[in-house]
């Protein structure tokens, strides 16, 4: 089991969330296994250093094959919808498991609990006492105070499940000055921390949150308000840096595939093309055709890969992409030629466009936008009937720039309209309209909802089926 | 030297690369067994040089086989090589710590895998004459 011994690692101050267990266990064994034989299998036949046998290039062939049939497994677990619902309940689970603070904050969206579970660690009565009068007047939040006297007894209580904020007395029978924040943290790495000392020395304060405290106040200087936003504000912050570092192991996770997966995978795709292209000796017509298979679930597996971090990456950098004025009309365009470049010209032909004069503005990213059209487009080329054309048309209305794009493909019944733009939607099984990915519609929508907009999809028998992306008039 | 070695693994496709890669490529005399299991009952006849051990395996996983191993009479100074998928450094030091000569990491490339493992076998016997052994279990 990893990291099992360290719930969380030590960069100096630097907290780091570590990559849920079962991810991390995904990615070491399940991946490489498969892939140490596609690479094993592929790296043998092209060497020039060994002299195989018909036999055992037959059975490499095979062992390969194999090997990126588990892959594609894999993925196809990968891009299922309840198995990842599956991974981030382990997730929370583990979470739990690790001393982590209690989920009132919701990961990637900081919400400020109904009510507050402050502890309080002060021998000092008298001021329980005020600050249980504090607190006690606030109604929203709502704050339950606990109250022990040394952290002997922080040993004993059930702190972890009953607390969000610790409220932390310098001076205790058992532990003094700076070293008890340090304590204190090291026995509960994720709960706020807010300390409460005696004297008003900048430089200290400084300290104890080099140390790892949230926040610290001046007792016998701080007036009820204060206390009550410092509370507040620790276990906001607490929830934002929660909520970073969780974003920042996904990304890693995506790059540990992007890494483990592609790049082999890539890789083994030029192997496969020197091998079906019989510089290195002559197949039997089964080798060719098992090595021409392994070709094909090779590009399945890179454009699936590929599309799938595209979409983590969308989720995960959607608040930071930049904007600026795009004109639709050269994005289309942009689209239309990357999706057609390697397309046959009865392909091209399918594609009728008729643009409105007037220039299609709209604030926004274009790289995004583009990708948006090319989604859209490919889904016409992928679902429409390809003995009839594809109609890409757009309008301007006072507050709504809209285009459409047109097919013939067979109508989607209303009920799954709704599905079809579903993050890893598969699709029904027997029906033409199953997906590919099941990521492409879903990230279409994704960018439309980032740029303030929304992709409609209109489908009956008689008109055919139109997507229709409308985005706002700046 | 080194001219006989017993691999150890679940995995029927890396079983066959790894017996193209250590006898076609390597030139060793090599047995494949599919389970640690399996390795104690043969270990003792084949007698390797060398045991190449997989860590995740059903049943007995790899340090459970390699402290069975280590029971066995004539086979307490085989130095053991672990294969893993695993990348984590503690891990790999927890490896060397149960008294692993070496840890090679999946995928591995069969056509250096022999002389990766001579390596490992050459600076494991260097270290073990030079620490009398001092650093094995």
């Amino acid at each position: 089991m990893l990291n099992d011994d360290s719930p969380r690692k030590e960069h100096g101050n630097k907290r780091c969330v570590p990559l849920p267990e079962n991810l991390r266990s995904f990615i070491s064994h399940e991946l490489r296994a498969p892939l140490a034989c596609v690479e094993g299998a592929l790296r043998l036949m092209s060497s020039s250093e060994v002299q195989l046998s018909p036999y055992q290039k037959t059975e490499l062939i095979s062992v390969a094959s194999n090997g990126a049939q588990q892959l594609t497994q894999l993925v196809d677990k990968l891009l299922d919808e309840s198995s990842w619902a599956q991974l981030k309940l382990s997730n929370s689970a583990l979470a739990k498991r690790r001393n982590e603070a209690p989920t009132s904050n919701t990961p990637g969206r900081p919400i400020q609990p109904q009510t507050l579970k402050v502890l309080m660690v002060d021998d000092d009565h008298n001021y329980y006492r005020f600050v249980r009068q504090v607190l006690e007047q606030s109604k929203n939040p709502h704050f339950e105070l606990r109250h022990v006297g040394s952290v002997g007894e922080l040993k004993t209580e059930d702190v972890i499940d009953r607390t969000d904020v610790i409220l932390l007395d310098l001076t205790l029978p058992d532990s003094f000055g700076p070293a008890t924040v340090t304590l204190v943290r090291t026995m509960f790495p994720r709960l706020p921390i807010v300390v409460l000392t005696g004297t008003n020395d900048e430089d200290l304060g400084v300290q104890m949150v080099a140390d790892g405290a949230d926040d610290y106040l001046v007792k016998h200087h701080i007036n009820d308000g204060q206390l009550l936003r410092s509370i507040q504000y620790a276990v906001t912050r607490k929830g934002f840096e929660e909520s970073t570092l969780r974003l920042a192991a996904i990304s890693d996770f995506t790059n540990a595939i992007a890494h483990d997966l592609t790049v082999p995978l890539t890789g083994a795709r030029n192997v496969l093309s020197v091998l079906a292209g019989k510089t290195m000796g002559a197949l039997t017509p089964a080798q060719d055709e098992m090595i021409r298979t392994l070709q094909s679930s090779t590009d399945t597996l890179l454009e699936l890969l590929e599309k799938l971090l595209e979409a983590y990456r969308y989720d995960l950098m959607s608040p930071e992409i930049p904007f600026g004025a795009v004109d639709l009309s050269t994005v289309l365009e942009k689209a239309m030629s990357e999706l057609l470049k390697n397309a046959q010209a009865t392909e091209r032909k399918r594609f009728i466009v008729k643009l409105p004069g007037e220039l299609l503005s709209v604030q926004g990213n274009p790289d995004a936008l583009e990708r948006l059209l090319f989604n859209l487009l490919e889904n016409a080329l992928v679902h429409g009937d390809d003995s009839r054309p594809i109609r890409v048309d757009g309008k301007v209305s006072e507050a709504v720039i809209s285009i459409n794009v047109h097919n013939w493909g067979p109508p989607i019944p209303t009920e799954v309209i709704a599905h079809t733009f579903g993050r890893l939607w598969h699709g029904i099984p027997g029906k033409r309209y199953v997906a590919k990915s099941g990521v492409g519609l879903y990230l279409a929508q994704r960018i439309a909802r980032l740029h303030g907009g929304k992709i409609v999809c209109q489908s009956n028998q008689k008109d055919g089926t139109t997507m229709t992306v409308q985005l706002p008039v700046p | 030297m080194v001219s006989k070695i017993l691999l150890v693994d679940d995995d029927p496709g890396i079983r066959f690369i790894a017996s193209i890669s250590l006898v076609e490529v390597g030139k060793f005399e090599a047995l494949m067994v599919e389970s640690g299991r399996k390795a104690l009952e043969v270990v003792s006849d084949f007698r390797p040089d060398v045991i190449l051990l997989d860590v995740m395996m059903p049943g007995l996983d790899g340090p459970a086989t390699f402290e069975l191993l280590r029971k066995k009479p004539g086979i307490a100074q085989v130095p053991i090589i672990f294969i893993t998928a695993k990348v984590q450094k503690h891990e790999v030091q927890s490896y060397y710590n149960l008294g692993a000569a070496g840890v090679l990491l999946k995928p591995f490339d069969p056509i250096t895998l022999p002389q990766q493992i001579a390596t490992v076998v050459q600076s494991w016997r260097a270290l073990s004459t030079g620490a009398n052994n001092s650093h094995v279990k």
